[in-house]
């Protein structure tokens, strides 16, 4: 029996060379191999490639690996951008076993580069990744989805995972997002940790129109208004939301951007949709500045006219709890809901766990983009 | 206008939950037990917690005990901290409490329907629950009648089992043992139908809301490769094991009513059966998977008397050692009587006679006190067909197997031949091993949460329905006829921390089998 084998083995400032890394891991695996009573069973689900440009992001998105990796037992691999030259770093991570459960096993490659060599860092990520296994490719911070290098890491990856609350201009960039989508023509599938944050606002206004009594008021819906938040650090998450769930909304239920825009103030945003000839009037509100970076979503509200009825659907939230306020005529039903905020990695769990396409997302998408297209033609973008 | 509205919400699509369930009142008869307690609340509150319940649940218990709602939803909190599998959060909780009630009376108390008629239309105003009703019968066995019998009685079933009448749907849950004998279990059954309708009836198995039994569902009819080689041509047996380490655990005299027999093999062993051996179905619902699923357990013929005697063993297991430290015999458990007659050990063979199995044994064992805890079923392929590799270099070659491994180390394995490396041919079995555990790290959820939800969405694909209980037991009890003509064994036959009874053994070897090593 060798050494016990500890729960993070690590090398350092090795070669950008890809047999000199495989052939270090494969030694370290077999390493633990002996030390391990009975042998060592380890399996990979995926190769997970991380694009790391922006400086000061690393901490976060190493806590956030080791608590995704748990779950899907992974080769990671980060391509950094650093002043030094080319140089690679690996690391083999162990979770023991603990309550039943048997030990994770999962790896992690570092491959640092300049700007100039990343394009060099990124074809040996490209030969690093684990044969016959998906790639799935997440992109912490803000990103420059018109550039050439987001284009290299898509061709390498099966699936792309963005955090639209990171971008500095939402709109602008969703619409980017949008226009790659196309690009890729299906062949890679693109979500967003930001559209999964909206989950549960989705469904407690999905659960509105449930009862086909209620649901006849989504034909007649006649606005929408929308509450966000706005962080004092100037993090655009709340507003990145408000326009996804505005799309989601008018793209599930076939509104078209309409030609006119009614106007736009530092905290209101109005906007007009055609729905098969109606309009809907739709108000993006920032409500609140929040002190941290922990910005979101505060309410939201339709309101339709049917049969002589009216219907008024709101979603309020007061930290973690929320208010769900049906009120059709004169019958009112309030329900206490929980509106907890998930973490990064929580969020990225589920993503990596739900591989494939996701359409309701992409249709919301196609709908931002439209958005944008009319925003080019009567005012600055955000 | 979209006319599709009319039929299902476009704003459900592709949210995890496409079908949802309707908001509805649960009812809990035996609100204050252990089942209630350690599975169905903390069940409750995980789906709450990974909003997987719809908003507007509510929770009414329904017991004995005098507790008033403020006390149950105080010992509903006070469960849920300890049982529930994702972490406390207070806000979740504070969702919940809302809509839990209590109605303290006995299960033949007339007026105790009708305060329950009264709480649950007050969280219809309250919550949007719209009539929905879902009835879980957490209680001994003994209650099932008189609680089905009041609920009719007191007008508290109404609309169907899936309807979308203005009135909302109702729904019962029924826990095992559906009966202890076919003439039992179709008692029952008459029960139930005289107040509910069969697709209003959800007969729970918690063994079919385990993610690993439902993998062999996605084993099989997931993956191209398999379904080709599973049939008579290609297989040689199946062995359906079901081991268990611990005693009776002070249920001495429930035990001593049904035995490893009626206990294990009448419900989860045939289900398990079932899914191993059923056709492809149709379509992946409720009506098309249990089709299939009964049409396996009727071509599983009732024994004779003889048969009985040639394809069944039973054991009582005496004093041993299990993990080297030393355990009483079965006669000697607290609750059990000296004298007892009853098995805790059963080794079955079962032919299922239609055109995929015929001549194919499925060889089913189920016993306490065994030396492991293993739940697996075994798939034994027929050798090659022509041995290449002289004796001496192939002296270790096995046949190939297909290990399903239901708990612990979930997940599937392939025994085949490899070369060993070197000189000559030599030929060794390995193993080709996938493990839930290393390939997924996220914990699997708990049956309840599983079938609950099914429940509450009308989805009865992972219940059982009247006939496939009823064949089930119309084996049953063809076996437990076969015993009563048979003197019965020498117990205790077994000595506890070991395999079961020498016949069990005899049972494989002489048709030149053996059972599979746990």
């Amino acid at each position: 029996m060798s050494e016990p084998f500890d729960e993070r083995v690590e090398w350092r400032d090795l070669p950008l060379d890809t047999s000199t890394l495989e052939e270090r891991l494969a030694g370290c695996w077999r390493q633990a191999a002996e030390s391990v009573a009975g042998g060592l069973l380890r399996a990979s689900s995926l190769t997970l490639l991380v694009p790391l440009l922006e400086e000061g992001l690393r901490e976060r998105v190493s806590d956030m690996l080791a608590q995704v990796a748990t779950q899907d037992p992974c080769r990671v691999i980060l391509v950094v951008q650093a002043e030094a030259e080319p140089r690679a770093s690996l690391a083999a991570h162990l979770r023991p076993a603990s309550g039943g459960r048997p030990p994770i096993y999962w790896e992690e490659i570092c491959l640092e580069a300049p700007g100039r060599a990343l394009p060099r860092a990124l074809s040996a990520a490209g030969a690093l990744a684990l044969p016959n296994l998906p790639v799935q490719v997440w992109w912490p911070g803000d990103a420059d989805l018109a550039g050439p290098f987001f284009q290299r890491v898509a061709e390498i990856g099966d699936r792309i995972i963005v955090d639209s609350g990171q971008f500095v201009h939402p709109l602008t960039g969703l619409g980017q997002y949008a226009e790659r989508m196309e690009d890729q023509r299906g062949t890679v599938s693109c979500v967003d940790l930001n559209w999964r944050r909206l989950q549960t606002w989705r469904i407690l206004l999905a659960q509105f129109f449930d009862a086909p009594d209620d649901r006849a008021f989504l034909n007649y819906l006649d606005s929408m208004v929308v509450g966000y938040e706005r962080a004092a650090d100037g993090s655009p998450r709340g507003y990145a939301q408000a326009l996804l769930l505005l799309a989601w909304l008018a793209s599930r239920l076939g509104w078209t951007v309409a030609a006119e825009r009614l106007g736009r103030s530092q905290d209101l945003e109005e906007l007009v949709f055609d729905d098969g000839g109606r309009w809907v009037r739709v108000e993006l509100r920032r409500t609140v500045t929040t002190e941290s970076g922990a910005s979101g979503l505060t309410s939201a509200e339709l309101r339709a006219m049917h049969d002589g009825q009216s219907g008024i659907f709101s979603v309020e939230r007061n930290g973690w709890q929320g208010t769900s306020t049906a009120q059709v005529g004169e019958a009112r039903r309030e329900l206490v809901v929980h509106l907890p905020p998930n973490s990064d990695a929580d969020l990225l769990r589920a993503e990596l766990a739900s591989f494939g396409r996701d359409r309701i997302y992409e249709d919301a998408l196609g709908l931002i983009r439209a958005l944008t297209q009319q925003a080019a033609t009567t005012s600055p973008l955000r | 206008v979209r006319a599709l509205l009319s039929v299902d919400n476009p704003l459900r699509e592709g949210l995890h939950a496409e079908t949802v369930a309707d908001p509805c009142v649960v009812v809990i008869f035996g609100a204050t037990g252990d089942l209630t307690h350690r599975k169905l609340l903390p069940a409750l509150y995980d789906l709450a917690a990974e909003q997987r319940l719809p908003t507007g649940v509510s929770v009414v218990g329904f017991a004995r005990r005098p507790f008033t709602d403020e006390q149950f939803q105080a010992d509903a909190a006070e469960t849920i901290k300890k049982f529930a599998r994702n972490p406390f959060q207070e806000a979740t909780l504070e969702g919940l409490l809302p809509g839990i009630r209590y109605v303290q009376a006995s299960f033949d108390q007339t007026d105790g329907y009708q305060q329950l008629a009264a709480v649950c239309a007050e969280l219809d105003r309250e919550r949007g629950s719209r009539g929905n009703r879902l009835y879980y019968l957490a209680t001994a066995p003994t209650a099932f009648g008189v609680i089905i019998e009041q609920l009719g009685r007191a007008g508290l079933v109404e609309g169907r089992g899936n309807g979308r009448a203005p009135g909302g749907w109702t729904r019962i849950v029924v826990e095992k043992p559906f009966g202890h004998d076919l003439a039992s279990a179709q008692a029952l059954n008459e029960k139930v139908a005289a107040v509910f309708q069969e697709d209003q009836v959800y007969r729970i198995d918690h063994y079919l809301g385990k993610d690993t039994v439902q993998n062999i569902l996605a084993f099989r009819f997931a993956n191209g490769i398999f379904e080709s080689l599973w049939n008579r041509e290609h297989i040689d047996h199946l062995q359906i094991t079901v081991a268990e380490t611990l005693g009776v655990e002070g249920r001495g005299p429930y035990y001593e009513e049904s035995g490893a027999l009626r206990d294990m093999v009448a419900n989860h062993m045939l289900q398990v059966l079932s899914l191993v051996a059923m056709e492809p179905p149709v379509a992946l619902d409720a009506t098309a998977v249990r089709d299939e699923k009964v049409k396996v357990l009727r071509a599983i013929h009732p024994m004779s008397p003889a048969e009985v005697a040639r394809r069944t063993v039973r054991g009582q297991y005496g004093p041993g050692a299990i993990d080297g430290q030393p355990v009483p015999g079965f006669r000697q458990e607290e609750r059990v009587t000296p004298d007892s007659t009853v098995e805790t050990y059963v080794a079955l063979k079962l032919l299922v006679d239609n055109w995929r199995w015929a001549g194919v044994p499925f060889y089913l064992r189920h016993g306490k006190r065994l030396p492991k805890r293993s739940t697996e079923v075994a798939v034994q392929f027929k050798p090659a067909p022509q041995l290449l590799f002289g004796q001496g270099d192939s002296a270790a070659l096995e046949p190939n197997v297909l290990y399903l491994r239901v708990q612990p180390n979930e997940g599937i394995a392939l025994r085949f031949g490899a070369k060993v490396p070197g000189p000559g041919m030599q030929i060794r079995s390995v193993m080709m091993d996938f493990g839930f555990g290393t390939a997924f790290g996220r914990a699997p959820a708990d049956a309840y949460e599983r079938l609950l939800l099914d429940a509450m969405q009308g989805d009865a694909s992972l219940f059982i329905r009247r006939d496939e209980a009823e064949s089930a037991w119309r084996l049953i009890s063809s076996i437990l006829d076969g015993w009563q003509h048979q003197p019965l064994p020498n117990f205790p036959n077994y000595e506890a921390g070991t395999w079961g009874p020498k016949a069990a053994l005899d049972l494989l070897a002489r048709e030149g089998r053996s059972w599979a090593r746990l």
